[in-house]
């Protein structure tokens, strides 16, 4: 597309401008929104610049932020194809035909960026910003600068700009959508241990309306019986509180949370685990073995989101080993440090594993 | 507290009425230890069927309550283990979910009663006063060498 060079023989000429015209033909009707900038300007000022010996051209702009303004207004556009007066909602090529400051008034800031990258002799300059339609709308594009090097036109730098609206919103969506999806993914494990949570929560409530019974009976005899009442009271608040933790932990799984970095104890995190399924695996008579090497380093990690894999990988593995015979029905755990700051966890039960089609 | 007393060691054919609670929630069968305590019925507690079933006292209880979901023996499984045994303590199952199918099998089991949890002083009070009666039944003419259920 870009051609210089010494002109030789008459036929030669003409062979080169019909080239040059199939090439502006195909760049005018190129998918690609396309801006031609005639950049003598800003060389020139470039130039001025280095004889005044500047060299750090991001803080002189800093410091000179009219001349950004100024150059806003003295570069030129020269050319541009269908795709960007499309782009822009121009009416011809004419509307987009003038000084460049209409490219940047999405984002003013991108300007300074764009001399520096030039001034500096890089190549390109690709950026994700906002334009401002001329129709006042803003949408958002990957703004990309090519610039002249020395062998090629000098004084022409190409711009191309690509519209990522849709698709950006296309993404933000989608994101939405698997965070949606994690959320509903830990509900449904949920509900699959529900039962197994109401007991846990049942158990301490039973316990505290018991102990209160008891409580009501001894305040009844002459003379009441404090130190009993005192015992019982204790137990109610104990179980009162084996309670709240429970529903707590549920809560915390439950919700939807940003992820927590910190350092974890993995055997706290893992007994934590346990407690969602303890009453699966115990009235399912399944032999569970936990073997965590002692001494573990605590290692970075979310808490929560650790306990639900965990959760997960047990609800799985009981799932996978209920239609086995009792005495074939296994879950183990284990968890050793392999090498510095590395920990191996491995959870295994004995159901018939994972066929082979579905591990792809 | 009255678990502390052996009911072994307590009057053979049944002055003592001994309830047994086999439950593998500490904290709620201490509970409810507690309360038939209050009501003046001792109790021993038993972590599961099966710690009931190896304890030398186990012929001597007139009443078991017994968790219907344990780790080791659960509710209706040691009520067969008692039927096989020829221990005719009657048994009522407790447990904070049962469905119709469960609750008829249990019953069918021989249960006394299937209570849910918590478990209320009103509906166990009744349940105890018809294993005493039995308990004493049992105790008079017929007594042990008969095979039939008190």
């Amino acid at each position: 597309m870009l051609m210089q060079g010494h002109m030789g023989e008459p036929e030669e000429v003409d062979e080169l401008r019909a080239i040059a015209a199939r090439n502006a033909q195909l760049i005018h009707y190129m998918p690609t929104a396309l801006w031609q900038v005639d950049s003598r300007g800003a060389g020139q000022a470039f130039a001025e610049l280095r004889a005044h010996g500047v060299s750090d051209i991001a803080r002189h702009l800093d410091e000179h932020p009219e001349l950004i303004e100024h150059a806003k207004d003295i570069v030129l556009v020269n050319d541009a194809n269908l795709a960007a007066v499309e782009l822009f909602r121009g009416k011809s090529t004419a509307d987009l035909i003038r000084p460049v400051r209409y490219l940047f008034a999405g984002t003013p800031g991108m300007a300074r960026r764009v001399m520096t990258a030039h001034f500096e002799g890089r190549r390109s300059y690709v950026e994700e910003a906002k334009i401002l339609r001329f129709d006042g709308a803003v949408r958002e594009v990957i703004f990309s600068v090519t610039y002249p090097i020395p062998g090629e036109l000098q004084d022409t730098t190409f711009i191309t700009i690509e519209d990522v609206t849709d698709r950006r919103r296309t993404e933000e969506q989608l994101r939405r959508l698997q965070a949606d999806y994690s959320h509903a993914a830990r509900i449904s494990t949920l509900g699959e241990l529900a039962t197994s949570i109401a007991h846990e929560v049942k158990q301490p409530l039973s316990a505290i309306i018991t102990n209160a019974e008891a409580s009501l009976r001894w305040l009844d005899r002459e003379p009441a019986n404090v130190p009993k009442l005192a015992q019982l009271t204790t137990r109610i608040s104990e179980s009162a509180h084996r309670a709240n933790e429970i529903i707590q932990r549920i809560r915390s799984m439950a919700t939807k949370h940003e992820p927590e970095r910190a350092l974890i104890n993995i055997a706290d995190v893992i007994a934590e685990a346990l407690l969602f399924v303890r009453h699966d695996v115990e009235t399912r008579s399944i032999s569970l073995s936990t073997k965590i090497a002692p001494g573990l380093p605590q290692v970075p990690g979310d808490r929560i989101l650790l306990q639900q894999i965990f959760v997960n990988l047990l609800v799985n593995a009981i799932q996978a080993i209920i239609p086995l015979a009792i005495e074939r029905r296994r879950i183990s755990i284990d968890v050793r440090q392999i090498n510095d700051g590395w920990l191996s966890i491995r959870v295994e039960d004995s159901g018939p594993g994972i066929p082979a089609e579905a591990m792809s | 507290m009255a678990r502390a007393a052996s009911p072994g060691k307590a009057n053979a054919v049944s002055e003592t009425f001994w309830v047994a609670v086999i439950d593998d929630d500490e904290a709620f069968r201490e509970a409810l230890c507690e309360l038939l305590h209050a009501l003046d019925f001792p109790c021993r507690p038993f972590a599961n069927g099966t710690a009931f079933l190896d304890s030398p006292d186990r012929g001597v209880f007139g009443c078991i309550l017994a968790d219907l979901r344990m780790p080791r023996l659960g509710g209706m499984e040691l009520q067969e283990a008692l039927t096989s045994r020829g221990i005719p303590a009657p048994v009522v199952i407790m447990t904070s979910h049962i469905s119709a199918h469960a609750r008829a099998q249990a019953m069918a089991g021989g249960a006394l009663a299937v209570l849910l949890k918590p478990i209320s002083e009103r509906e166990l009070l009744p349940l105890l006063k018809i294993a005493q009666a039995r308990a004493v039944s049992c105790a008079t003419p017929r007594s042990a060498e008969d095979e039939s259920p008190c």
